[in-house]
């Protein structure tokens, strides 16, 4: 159960709670959000696909095949793209940004800080940029 | 588009300034029979193969043994009441409209002041459906010879697709090596066979079309859906010739979506593909479902780097004709705004077929005349400049 730090903040969990390669959806008291550990380092995205609004952090966290030549196979980005489950499109969770411009929107994300061993995820969103869903 | 190891403009008038109409689709017909028309164009040994010179048989009884020779794939199934051919060009003879140059250029490009046709050979439209590749081949040889010989050295105007044999990859590589210095020929008529032209096995031609400046160029066949070794039409054969009509384009559709996923011009990205009379209002719905699926199923087909529309938009060309006709004839404007006719669209006639458009019939708004009368053309077929 997440618990309000201050204004700014919600404190959702031991650190140990988010396992690398999983997200644990949470909320910060206005929005849910997926927490995603990609590597270790540890993501806020709005459980809402910019596209058509589908619980996007229910969807796939794994790697991509990267652009590629025709008839090769290049696998990369391992463990940082969401991919929805409704339309299976491809965002990077690092950037938010969907990929190889696929289209111009974004994941909404949400400052994540690791305090003593706990996860605060922020109230704010990181703000907003050219393309994003408001 | 650049165009490389091309020779420089040889005809007087043939400065790339004086090109502001192109018609992208005409067609020269033979005025007897196939054997006969090309003869002087086919080597010996094919004559003989293809019993040219052997009167014997048909002096016995005229036309009783059709299948002593070869008969090209086309469509005797669908026909329609009515002349092919426009019939106020029929000759006092009944010499064919399209069938001699010299006619051809005075009652079509002098009266529309047409600076240069693409010329597709219907007369062999179906060879890329014939099973033997080695007679496909030296029947596109024989046509090409005739092209050239009987229209261009005649009218610099009239320019070829130059006929191959789709189904025999490397006698289609030698033919265009052969024509690759010609101003003769802008294109490569490619005659769809069974199988969907973004494979690899054609990538060999589309090699060498690059780096010549040939536009591959496709145009129903009549072939469509009738042989086994043409292409197939979607969901069964259709029953008349109005829903075969409305059908003849689907092959065409299904090409293009497989040379794109193909990734065809990530690996020629200086190619250009032209479609001819297989229309262009369903392009709005292919570029936005194409474009709507790559976001969704991109991982199988990771070169296919763009949205499927924007290889259309630079790669490939539509032709005009037949012009759309809506109810209300300003839902045209917004339909080539849709398929961005501004790069994709080439203005072509048709003749002198009897369904055929006029320059007058290009229902476009003015800024969009240049594109679609000539630019688009140029860009597509850039060896229409020598």
């Amino acid at each position: 159960m997440a618990t309000t730090v201050n204004e700014q903040a919600v404190d959702v969990g031991p650190v140990d709670a988010f396992p690398e390669g999983e997200i644990k959806i949470v909320s910060n008291g206005r929005h849910e959000v997926g927490i995603v550990n990609v590597d270790g380092d540890l993501y806020g995205v709005q459980n809402v696909c910019p596209h058509r609004g589908a619980p996007i952090c229910m969807g796939d966290l794994r790697g991509t095949m990267l652009p590629s030549k025709p008839g090769e196979f290049v696998s990369g980005l391992k463990g940082r793209v969401l991919h929805c489950p409704w339309h299976q499109w491809e965002f990077d969770v690092v950037t938010g940004e969907s990929l190889f411009g696929l289209d111009h929107r974004r994941l909404v994300k949400f400052p994540v800080q690791v305090v003593h061993g706990r996860v605060l995820l922020s109230k704010q969103r990181v703000q907003q940029e050219k393309g994003e869903t408001p | 588009m650049t165009v490389q190891n091309v020779p420089t403009p040889s005809a007087p008038g043939d400065e790339p300034s004086a090109i502001a109409l192109v018609d992208t689709d005409t067609h020269p017909l033979f005025a007897a029979d196939w054997a006969t028309e090309l003869s002087p164009y086919l080597t010996a040994e094919w004559r003989e193969q293809f019993r040219v010179d052997e009167g014997s048989l048909k002096s016995k009884v005229p036309n009783y043994w059709p299948a002593v020779r070869y008969q090209l794939p086309t469509n005797g199934m669908y026909p329609r009441r009515g002349s092919p051919v426009r019939m106020e060009l029929i000759g006092d003879n009944g010499e064919m409209p399209g069938s001699d140059s010299r006619v051809a250029s005075a009652e079509h490009l002098d009266k529309y002041n047409i600076d240069r046709a693409i010329m597709i050979p219907q007369s062999v439209f179906g060879i890329g459906a014939f099973p033997n590749g080695a007679v496909a081949a030296a029947i596109a040889s024989a046509t090409n010879r005739w092209m050239a010989e009987r229209w261009y050295e005649e009218d610099h105007r009239w320019r070829g697709a130059l006929a191959i044999a789709p189904q025999d990859p490397e006698s289609a590589v030698k033919e265009i090596l052969y024509w690759k210095d010609s101003p003769a020929f802008a294109g490569i008529f490619i005659s769809h066979g069974a199988t969907l032209l973004g494979r690899k096995e054609f990538h060999p031609i589309y090699e060498v079309a690059e780096e010549y400046g040939f536009a591959l160029t496709l145009h129903p066949t009549g072939a469509e859906g009738i042989y086994a070794s043409g292409p197939s039409f979607a969901g069964g054969m259709p029953e008349y010739h109005l829903d075969y009509r409305f059908m003849e384009m689907q092959p065409y559709q299904a090409t293009l979506a497989n040379l794109i996923a193909a990734g065809v011009f990530e690996r020629f990205p200086r190619l250009r593909y032209v479609f001819t009379e297989v229309g262009f209002a369903w392009l709005v719905d292919l570029m936005w479902k194409m474009d709507g699926y790559w976001k969704t199923a991109r991982e199988e087909t990771p070169w296919v780097k763009r949205a499927p529309s924007e290889y259309i938009k630079s790669n490939v060309r539509f032709s005009s004709q037949p012009f759309i006709e809506p109810d209300k004839p300003e839902h045209v404007a917004s339909l080539l705004d849709m398929i961005h006719a501004e790069t994709t669209l080439m203005f072509a006639t048709d003749y002198p077929h009897w369904d055929g458009d006029e320059p007058k019939h290009l229902n476009v708004k003015p800024s969009l005349r240049e594109a679609v009368l000539a630019g688009n053309a140029l860009d597509a077929y850039p060896r229409l400049r020598m």
